[in-house]
């Protein structure tokens, strides 16, 4: 059997070496330090934290949160302050002696002269 | 690092545990990380040359070979000290390149440098060299997944066709099916540099 044929059980040395040299990094020290490094990150930190640490860890951005949310309500709450507008309940309601000055200003009809002279405005 | 001075086969060229390297494993399960350190001193470069075969890129081969690591660390307690450690190291590498390599399946391929020039050249020679290895490139790069793992395995790492077959999880004939398969594509393309084999071995 050919040394170089395909059925050979051994390695083949030339292909084996021109396919290391392909292969084969420079900057294996590099790498080595690099892969312990991250090995130390991810595998020396503290195994687990206590509920206090935990709470603590949560109470600034919980503070914040509360913050935004009393905020938000405030300004929810601002905008949803009814609109004081005549409506036509307004206008059946009105009488000489309740009769509101928005009434006779902003109504969409004319009102009785009674009701304004009674009103006194 | 030479390979022969890193394992010890058997007359059937199945690896012998090594003693040094259960004791590293032992102690960087128990969280020694300088004991990790030196498994990954011992095996980085072949499990970058293995992870590199495997993607076709130096870079996703070295982030693959890191994932492996880390991997291995994460999983020391399932490694069984009676084996070898190198095929089960193997084993992790190959799972993390092919799982790269489905990930990054649509990613161009980026060509892989090659190293510097393992002796002094001349412009011709080194010109001579860049081709071959460019062209061993390609040629790698046209073989299925399978069949660049089971030659890198093979005939850069020493691998039995045994422990091949352990690391892919395939049947012995598969291997060496896909030695021949692999070796039959790649040996055409370092033909024409001849000379320069016969010269560097």
């Amino acid at each position: 059997m050919k040394a170089d044929s395909p059925f050979n059980h051994r390695p083949d040395r030339a292909l084996g070496k021109a396919l290391r040299e392909l292969l084969t990094p420079t900057d294996h020290d590099a790498f080595v330090s690099h892969v312990v490094a991250n090995a130390r990150h991810e595998f020396e930190r503290p195994a687990s934290s206590g509920p206090w640490d935990v709470l603590g860890a949560w109470m600034s951005p919980g503070l914040a949160a509360a913050a935004l949310l009393v905020l938000a309500a405030l300004v929810g709450l601002q905008g949803n302050r009814p609109v004081e507008r005549v409506t036509i309940d307004d206008e059946l309601s009105a009488t000489a002696q309740n009769v509101e000055q928005r009434v006779l200003m902003y109504g969409p009809a004319a009102p009785d002269v009674d009701v304004v002279l009674v009103s006194g405005y | 690092m030479n390979l022969k001075q890193q394992t010890r086969e058997t007359v059937s060229g199945v690896r012998e545990v090594d003693p040094v390297e259960i004791e590293w494993a032992a102690r960087a399960h128990a969280g020694d990380i300088e004991a990790f350190g030196r498994l990954v001193d011992r095996y980085g470069e072949q499990a970058r040359r293995v992870a590199r075969g495997i993607l076709g890129d130096q870079h996703d081969g070295d982030d693959a070979a890191q994932d492996a690591f880390l991997s291995a660390l994460r999983n020391l307690g399932r490694y069984d000290p009676s084996r070898p450690f190198g095929p089960w190291l193997m084993r992790i590498v190959s799972n993390a390149a092919v799982d790269r390599q489905r990930r990054n399946k649509v990613r161009a391929t980026e060509a892989l440098s090659p190293s510097a020039p393992a002796r002094a050249a001349g412009p011709a020679t080194e010109t001579d060299r860049r081709s071959m290895l460019a062209a061993l490139r390609e040629g790698l790069r046209k073989l299925p997944q399978r069949q660049r793992t089971a030659v890198t395995l093979f005939d850069v790492e020493g691998y039995s066709h045994a422990e091949i077959a352990e690391i892919l999880k395939v049947p012995q004939g598969t291997v060496r099916s896909d030695v021949f398969h692999g070796r039959r594509a790649l040996r055409p393309t370092l033909r024409p540099w001849q000379d320069w084999k016969e010269e560097t071995i």
